[in-house]
């Protein structure tokens, strides 16, 4: 692992943008410096050059008023405590009159104008340096040449001086920059590896592991908050599965324990026809409730795959609740229950599947029939609708479903306690929710003070995708 | 009554036949689609049983076959689909019923009983009788050895369906079919009470009972038990 790390280092997204970022300021340094060593030397070769002319200007006058004789004097004189200042004046022959420089390059006599170069200046007590000039050259009328200059070994020096100072400047940037770069990555891999080392916990089946939050509230940990989020997601959905399938080994166990106990037990009797039909009935019986059981989960299960297998059609709600209505109507009578619909005067119309409409309907009837109604008690169904939804609701008035039950009682096989024993599969909410689900609507479960009001809201104006208009008309 | 049945699984075939040999029909057997088609195109039946997935040919396209070659042999669909969806594909296609697997063999025996009879006329009749029972589809009126019985407009279609397959057994999802609209299997025993009504309006008092239950598979409508 710690041999893999500095290859991983370089892998790394931050180390990529650091080494991005480290070329593209480089360059903008190296960039800035070299303006600023040519401008720093431009604006002292400037000053030279006024200098130069202001020198050549003082000169000139002495030339006029007194001739070379008048030049040669005051030249001589300037000369003497020229500092930093160059003269020289020469015949026509080539003889040198005045002088402070040392040694001049060749030829520069001979080219009148601005010129640039390396020479020997003539230090304390006529010693010799090398250093460097910024010249004019002028030939006068009779011949003579003069030569006014400056030295520039200072700028040089300057120069030099700004430029070493940038190089040291640059160096040190890339060397912050890389230990910047060094210890934000650090920084980043560490709570990287943190989040990887729990995920890969979990994928070990840990599924209770969280993501640690540093309270800092950076992107890492609104990543660790939402990564979080979906584990808690993940953890309620995989315990509510593992509630289902018990459920299911419970549910599916139970009629076939029973179907075979019962086989069992008539095949160990000696023959006999009355027990063995009894036996044969109550065999088929526990076959047909297991049958039902499935039938119930296929359908669940094709109706949560929704998508084409269900047309629908524009359905007028008031007669699916009045004709699902009228056919539990007897049972519910003779239950001693009364069975009343509430509708509104206008018809809703919504774009629904009839057929699941009204399965749905007949299992909240069913449910409470079975669960909420008591002799002389009252099952209302309702029918309200909005702009956007229409409202079926059926609510009786039993013991109702406590609120910590009430989402998982839409669950696959989920049944309260207490009616695990009652007839029925558990199923009837699972199918409502899906069928409410299949139609973009939602299933809510309610206090109907007293009992359980159970509210299917469908979406008005419908338009699915693979809506057809069509039925069969078996 | 001749009935051919294609139906790939051997087992379940097997089942069906002895089944409708049991009940006094003559039942024949194709094991895949095209042996099937074969048998359907050569011979006379009163009723087809065709499983929807088949070998070689699957069921539907068997039926449609049959209909354009102008066969009207009333045709049953059985199917592992069991969606209104495959059902109105199924009827589309020419079939006359689809029964979801898995089913009970009453069931089975009560719809192609049914539909064996359909074929024979009679079919538009505008009364009923059975015995001294009487319904009249044209002003809705049911009378029982001349005594007016008044029924709701659900009895009065539940009746009319019982009087119009007299004598042949008819299940409760076939009621529930035929007479709500509805093709799911209701938990409850509400089809029950509902005949349960009928009859208290029927055969109250009554030396004949006319609505009989038949153990495991429904209900018949006869004069004779």
């Amino acid at each position: 692992m710690s041999s893999a790390k500095p290859l991983r280092l370089f892998r790394t997204t931050a180390f990529k943008l650091a080494a991005g970022y480290l070329v593209v300021f480089g360059l903008f340094a190296a960039g800035l410096v070299g303006y600023l060593v040519f401008e720093t030397s431009s604006v002292l070769v400037r000053d030279a050059d006024r200098r130069l002319t202001l020198e050549a200007r003082r000169l000139g006058q002495h030339y006029q008023r007194g001739g070379i004789n008048g030049l040669y004097a005051a030249m001589e004189d300037s000369a003497v405590r020229a500092g930093n200042r160059l003269y020289a004046l020469s015949t026509p022959g080539g003889d040198v009159l005045v002088s402070n420089i040392g040694r001049l390059p060749e030829g520069v006599w001979s080219e009148p104008g601005l010129a640039r170069f390396g020479y020997d200046q003539i230090g304390p007590g006529g010693s010799l340096r090398e250093s460097r000039a910024i010249v004019r050259v002028f030939e006068l009328p009779e011949g003579f040449r003069v030569i006014i200059g400056l030295d520039i070994g200072q700028a040089d020096t300057i120069r030099g001086a700004v430029r070493r100072a940038a190089m040291v400047s640059l160096v040190t940037l890339i060397a912050l920059g890389l230990l910047g770069w060094l210890y934000v990555n650090r920084r980043v891999l560490r709570r990287l590896d943190g989040i990887s080392a729990t995920t890969g916990r979990i994928i070990d089946g840990r599924l209770s592991e969280r993501i640690a939050i540093m309270g800092t509230g950076d992107e890492f940990d609104r990543l660790g908050e939402q990564l979080n989020v979906m584990l808690d997601r993940l953890e309620r959905s995989m315990d509510r599965l593992k509630e289902v399938s018990d459920n299911i080994a419970h549910d599916l166990r139970t009629p076939l324990t029973r179907m075979r106990n019962t086989m069992e037990d008539a095949l160990r009797q000696p023959p006999n026809n009355d027990v063995d039909r009894q036996a044969l009935e109550k065999s088929l019986e526990e076959a047909d409730r297991l049958m039902a059981t499935f039938q119930a989960l296929l359908t669940i299960a094709r109706v949560e795959a929704g998508g084409r297998r269900h047309t629908l059609e524009a359905t007028e709600l008031g007669s699916v609740i009045t004709d699902v209505m009228e056919l539990y109507e007897p049972v519910a009578e003779d239950a001693g229950v009364a069975l009343t619909a509430d509708l509104p005067k206008e018809p809703v119309r919504a774009i629904v599947n009839r057929e699941l409409v009204g399965l749905a309907l007949a299992n909240l009837i069913d449910n409470a029939l079975k669960y909420g109604a008591s002799e002389g008690s009252e099952i209302k169904l309702a029918l309200s609708s909005s702009r956007h939804a229409a409202m079926l609701s059926v609510s009786d008035h039993g013991p109702g479903i406590p609120l910590a039950d009430r989402e998982r009682v839409r669950d696959r096989f989920v049944r309260l306690d207490k009616s695990r024993t009652a007839e029925g599969s558990g199923l009837g909410l699972a199918l409502v929710d899906a069928v409410a689900a299949f139609h973009d609507g939602t299933l809510e479960l309610a206090d109907a003070e007293p009992g359980l009001m159970v509210r299917i809201s469908l979406p008005l104006g419908h338009d699915k995708a693979g809506a057809t208009q069509e039925r069969g008309d078996d | 009554m001749r009935v051919l049945i294609i139906e790939d699984d051997v087992e379940a075939a097997a089942f069906i036949v002895k089944g409708f040999r049991e009940a006094g029909h003559a039942p024949s057997y194709a094991a895949d689609g095209e042996t099937g088609l074969d048998y359907a195109l050569s011979d006379e039946y009163d009723v087809l049983v065709v499983d929807r997935m088949l070998p070689k040919r699957d069921g539907l396209s068997i039926i449609s076959e049959l209909r354009s070659a102008g066969n009207q042999t009333p045709a049953l669909i059985l199917s592992a689909l069991g969606e209104v969806d495959d059902r109105v594909a199924g009827l589309r296609a020419g079939g006359d019923d689809y029964l979801p697997k898995p089913y009970a063999f009453s069931e089975l025996l009560a719809r192609v009983e049914v539909l064996a009879r359909r074929q024979t006329p009679g079919e538009a009749q505008t009364t009923y009788r059975v015995g001294d029972l009487e319904l009249d589809r044209l002003s809705h009126s049911v009378k029982r050895g001349g005594d007016t019985i008044p029924l709701q407009p659900r009895e009065f279609r539940l009746l009319e369906f019982l009087m119009k397959n007299a004598g042949q057994v008819v299940t409760r999802t076939m009621l529930l079919e035929k007479v709500w609209d509805y093709h799911f299997d209701p938990q409850t025993n509400v089809i029950d009470v509902h005949i349960s009504r009928l009859r208290a309006k029927i055969d109250k008092g009554q030396q004949v009972p006319l609505i009989q239950t038949v153990r495991g598979a429904g209900y018949v409508l006869r004069e004779t038990a």
